[in-house]
């Protein structure tokens, strides 16, 4: 099969001209300048401020707002009594069968510290923060629910009674918000049979996404009795849609624009719970609203999923696993965002990344009173993969086995099947790099030279380790699924042979539109710069889903490789009416030396016409645009393979663990955009660095985050805990994805899944202590390396 | 309800008479990295700021004989920019160099800093190890020269009085001694110390003097004064610097809280305390 490294050579299907070529940002310039436009810069004429009451309790009903004062103020108020009785659910990813609605825009009853329980706009946002002091709120205290273990005791308070899970009603006992359980073969008896047994708990703690841009909306009724929304989001037709059905607007009414996010990391894949608001307000006030979120309000929206995973495993002498069993406990906060996608997700994670034979699967999603719990790259799969990773190597020290030896005989790989969403979301594996990544990795860490901690003493010690994990590219599959996965593109050329784009898909800072727009212009033959992508809305695109599950370069991309390829046979057809020849006689080619665009019969350059030529002709003789849309589902859902390893160093008086060195290792297919997939794979180091070493948003006991929301206390990363730059490795494995556009596969979630476990891994190597709850902090070394001596 | 004026006086007697004048609720104001959060917060909720920043009397790094004068609205980046510090007062320069992150390093003053009265103020602990001393006026008391061991009363407490500026922190560069300075955060920029430690040694034949600082430790930042006192005249051997650092762990009284406990802040300053010694040996 030929390879992405062929095609750049042009020896494989295909010459690559711009994919796989490093090309400059198409955003830079107006980023480094400050000259982006993003939900928050926008103002219009006549803009109302609008500010956020959020509950000073972790569990209490709203017994009555008074909002005269504020009204008297002169500003717009708007409390539970304001907003539609409906009950939604912000995620419009899963079927509507399958998801759980338990969200009012304004609830009744806060259940979590810092939920939103009114709002105001005014002329001013001093004024709407003078107005919103003036509110006066009566709260029924009620006790909270902070402990996912003892919220499931019947004499625990309930945060729910009902809540819908489609269209049906169904009773919350226990705050067991939901269950999946998956079953193959008969794990209890292969495990039993086993030579030995390993089992384990681990703990994933709650940490915040810490996305730079902080959740911002606008709303603008225009005198159509349309309604205008800009606003932080990874999917514009799903937030119409949700706004459409909460207020009962016709979509044609609703448009949200498609403007740069400043970054996301899953926290926007849902309608964030600001947007419904300031939509409330602008409807009410019959002015446009703005509303921006401060850093600390937006520490009290959403988190990542904090998980215990308990592993039991079976293996055999021979390196053969036997059976697996696997309990899931989720704490998930005050709402159900997307629990029940996540526990069958998590499933995934696991049967995905081992032959286990037989499986045993248990999980549950708890209600707790906290901020709710959200997709935060990766969904679930960092969680699994710091689990079974740090198992993998568990199993092999108790059982005297090779590490990479045992991954190699007993990962799931080409052939095998993939579970990229779930248990309805499968697809035959076609390309996999992890024995390359294996390979190439140990080679470049000098992993033979790593040492057994017993032999490791002083001061400093160090350590190498290492994990591999995957992430799905979109959540296509042969079939429908619980999981919606489609996409769409608009592709036109212009009368001077320039092409413009139009796709809903949203780019979270990863560079998607770079992908898309490189993608579209390889196809068409043209130099990127003739390639442009057009702001669009809701109303001029058709739907993409969302930029989730590591899809934008494989899906949304995949739907404009369509779309470019069925306007590459209209170009074809028209050019044949110039050229007096039959379409299948000529071939759309990029000529290198007038850089552009030419239609030619199949090896007569002499006789051609640049993609220019042909349009202006087509313009002049009246044949008419060439254009194609399309909307298109991918079929599979591939595995991107990314391999880890890490050097650390232990400082034994005080606990710090340094981060040395780092082999990033992808196998994406074709990475279209070579510095954005290296970009990906270091800021994951840094992100999941932060995962493993740092990073936890710790409640007290009075339900409140004990950093307050505050950054002064949550500490991600800096370049100052990184290793230095030439001390980080990143090498892609030589693979083209089949199914992928151009032989493409995601990137953005592999990137981060292994590298937590790789460093837990690497810190045993070190010190021979083993960390099953992250993060490791320098406190945590220290105590357990004196417990240890103890 | 906030309650928050602002007042621009023309000069240091302008400033002084407003503090005067508005008493309990008068705040000095420079760089503001505290104040403006604890407004936010509320936990400032009525005050008037006094604007200082851009006093010359409380400006400028000079060479005043033995000594140097830093005005009290030095920002943290002006001692890092300053030839003088960085070449008479390395101990100083280092932990000016870890503080915070550039953007609050350029508002941030260090009359600011001191005056807040945080424990673990990352200003105090080089200033205490240099043995300086503060200079503050009010219309009130007048001048008054303060060491700056003797500055700090309890959290968020000094001895300055409502109404008392510091002018300016003086301190004798100490050519003849030997600093290291270390501090320990949740990560390397940009966090509040875990713990911080300065010591400073001058070497003959033994010890003939020494100096420790430590910030975050205790209710306020100090000085140990009985391990430096137990260390002059000791010969540099293993087993005085053990016996040294558990006379220090007894003259700290750290807290449990958010960033650390206090078990592990115990044992993080006997490694700090170890680590800065050796440093400071190994330096020639």
């Amino acid at each position: 099969m030929a390879t992405y490294s062929d095609c750049l050579k042009g020896e494989g299907t295909f010459m690559f001209n711009v994919v796989s070529k490093k090309t400059p940002r198409l955003d830079a310039e107006a980023k480094v300048k400050g000259l982006e436009k993003f939900a928050s810069d926008i103002a219009l004429p006549g803009m109302l401020y609008a500010v956020v009451l959020r509950s000073p309790y972790p569990h209490a009903e709203i017994l009555r707002i008074d909002t005269s004062e504020a009204e008297a103020m002169g500003a717009v108020c708007l409390t539970p009594d304001d907003v539609p009785d409906v009950l939604y659910n912000e995620r419009g990813v899963s079927i509507p069968a399958k998801t759980y609605r338990d969200r009012r825009v304004l609830p009744r009853k806060a259940r979590h510290y810092g939920e939103a329980i009114a709002a105001v706009a005014a002329e001013s946002e001093e004024l709407a923060w003078k107005a919103l002091k003036a509110l006066k709120v009566e709260y029924k205290v009620l006790p909270p629910v902070l402990d996912p273990i003892k919220a499931i005791e019947p004499e625990s308070a309930q945060l729910y009674e009902r809540v819908f899970f489609g269209e049906e009603e169904i009773a919350i006992k226990n705050n067991i918000a939901c269950e999946r359980e998956i079953t193959v073969g008969d794990a209890d008896k292969a495990i039993a049979s086993s030579d030995f047994v390993v089992e384990e708990e681990y703990e994933l703690p709650r940490v915040y996404h810490f996305q730079l841009e902080t959740k911002s909306a606008v709303c603008n009724p225009e005198p159509d009795g349309s309604l205008t929304i800009w606003c932080t989001t990874q999917s514009i037709h799903n937030v119409r849609i949700l706004i459409g059905s909460i207020f009962g607007i016709p979509l044609s009414k609703v448009n949200v624009k498609k403007i740069p996010v400043g970054g996301s990391f899953g926290s926007s894949i849902q309608m964030n719970s600001i947007i419904p608001i300031c939509a409330a307000l602008a409807l009410k006030a019959h002015r446009p609203v703005k509303l921006v979120s401060s850093r600390e309000e937006d520490m009290y929206d959403h988190c990542k999923y904090p998980s215990r995973i308990r592993l039991r495993v079976g293996v055999n002498k021979d390196m053969s696993i036997q059976g697996v069993e696997a309990e899931v406990l989720v704490d998930i906060g005050a709402h159900q965002i997307q629990a029940y996608p996540l526990l069958g997700s998590m499933a995934g994670w696991l049967v995905s990344l081992y032959k286990w034979k037989n499986i045993k699967y248990r999980s549950r999603a708890i209600y707790t009173n906290k901020v709710p719990a959200c997709a935060m790259q990766g969904y679930g799969n960092p969680q699994m993969n710091f689990a079974v990773e740090s198992h993998v190597d568990l199993i092999c020290e108790k059982c005297g086995f090779d590490p990479i030896e045992f991954r190699l005989k007993n990962h799931v790989g080409i052939g095998d099947e993939f579970w990229g969403q779930g248990p309805t979301v499968r697809s035959i594996i076609k390309s996999c790099g992890l024995e390359e990544s294996l390979k190439t990795g140990s080679e470049l860490i000098n992993w033979k030279e790593r040492g057994h901690p017993i032999n490791k003493t002083g001061r400093y010690r160090r350590g190498i380790g290492l994990a591999r994990g995957f992430h799905t590219s979109s959540a296509g599959a042969p079939g429908p699924a619980e999981v919606i996965d489609y996409s769409g593109a608009t592709v036109k050329v212009n009368e001077d042979g320039s092409v413009d784009v139009l796709t809903a898909v949203m780019d979270l800072g990863g560079g998607t539109w770079d992908a898309i727009a490189k993608i579209v212009a390889e196809v068409l033959g043209l130099p990127l710069e003739k390639v442009s992508l057009s702001p669009v809305d809701t109303r001029t695109t058709v739907y993409d889903v969302c930029t989730h599950a590591s899809r934008g370069v494989f899906a949304g991309g995949g739907a404009a490789y369509k779309a470019a390829q069925e306007v590459k046979r209209k170009i074809l057809e028209v050019s044949s009416v110039f050229l007096q020849e039959h379409p299948e006689n000529l071939e759309l080619v990029f000529d290198p030396k007038r850089n552009d665009a030419v239609i030619r019969p199949k090896g007569v350059p002499f006789k051609s016409m640049t993609l220019g030529e042909v349009a202006r002709n087509a313009m002049v003789t009246g044949l008419g645009s060439i254009a194609a849309t399309v909307s298109f589902r991918q079929k599979t859902c591939p595995p991107s393979f990314v391999t880890n390893f890490v050097e650390v160093e232990v400082d034994t008086f005080t606990g710090i663990v340094k981060l040395l060195r780092a082999v990033c290792i992808a196998d994406c297919g074709t990475p279209i955009n070579p510095d954005g997939v290296k970009g990906q794979l270091i800021g994951s180091l840094a992100r999941y660095g932060g995962y493993a070493l740092c990073e936890e948003t710790e409640y007290s006991e009075q339900g409140r985050l004990k950093c307050e929301g505050f950054i002064t206390d949550n500490k991600i990363f800096t370049t100052e805990e990184m290793p230095f730059l030439n001390n980080i490795v990143v090498h892609f494995t030589n693979t083209y994805e089949p199914t992928g556009p151009l032989g493409a596969k995601g990137i953005g979630e592999a990137a981060g899944n292994s590298v937590a476990s790789a460093i837990a891994n690497a810190v045993y190597n070190a010190i021979g202590i083993r960390f099953t709850r992250l993060p490791i902090t320098p406190e945590k070394v220290l105590e357990a390396l004196r417990g240890k001596e103890a | 309800m906030i309650n928050c004026e602002y007042l621009k006086p023309v000069d240091l007697q302008e400033a002084l008479k407003f503090a005067s004048q508005f008493a309990d609720r008068a705040r000095f104001a420079a760089g503001c990295t505290n104040i403006l959060p604890d407004i936010h917060t509320g936990k400032l909720r009525d005050c008037v700021l006094i604007d200082i920043s851009d006093l010359k009397e409380l400006t400028g790094i000079n060479r005043e004989d033995d000594f140097i004068s830093l005005g009290s609205a030095t920002t943290v980046a002006e001692l890092l920019n300053s030839e003088i510090i960085r070449n008479e007062a390395p101990v100083l320069w280092e932990a000016a160099s870890r503080f915070a992150d550039p953007v609050v390093r350029n508002r941030a003053t260090v009359g600011g800093n001191l005056a807040y009265g945080s424990p673990a103020s990352d200003m105090s602990v080089p200033l205490l190890v240099l043995d300086a001393t503060v200079l503050v006026q009010s219309m009130e008391k007048g001048i008054r020269e303060i060491p700056l061991r003797n500055f700090f009363v309890g959290p968020g407490k000094t001895v300055l009085s409502p109404s008392e500026v510091i002018l300016r922190i003086k301190f004798e560069p100490l050519s003849d001694f030997k600093f290291y300075y270390t501090k320990f955060g949740k990560r390397n920029a940009m966090a509040i110390s875990i713990a911080s430690l300065a010591v400073g040694i001058k070497l003959g034949k033994a010890i003939e003097e020494a100096r420790i600082a430590l910030g975050a430790l205790a209710p306020i930042p100090l000085r140990a004064l009985r391990t430096e006192e137990f260390l002059t005249g000791k010969p540099v051997q293993t087993e005085i610097l053990e016996k040294a650092s558990e006379i220090l762990l007894s003259e700290i009284n750290p807290i449990s809280d958010i960033r650390g406990s206090k078990e592990y802040r115990l044992e993080l300053t006997r490694a700090l305390f170890l680590r800065a010694v050796n440093n400071i040996l190994s330096l020639k």
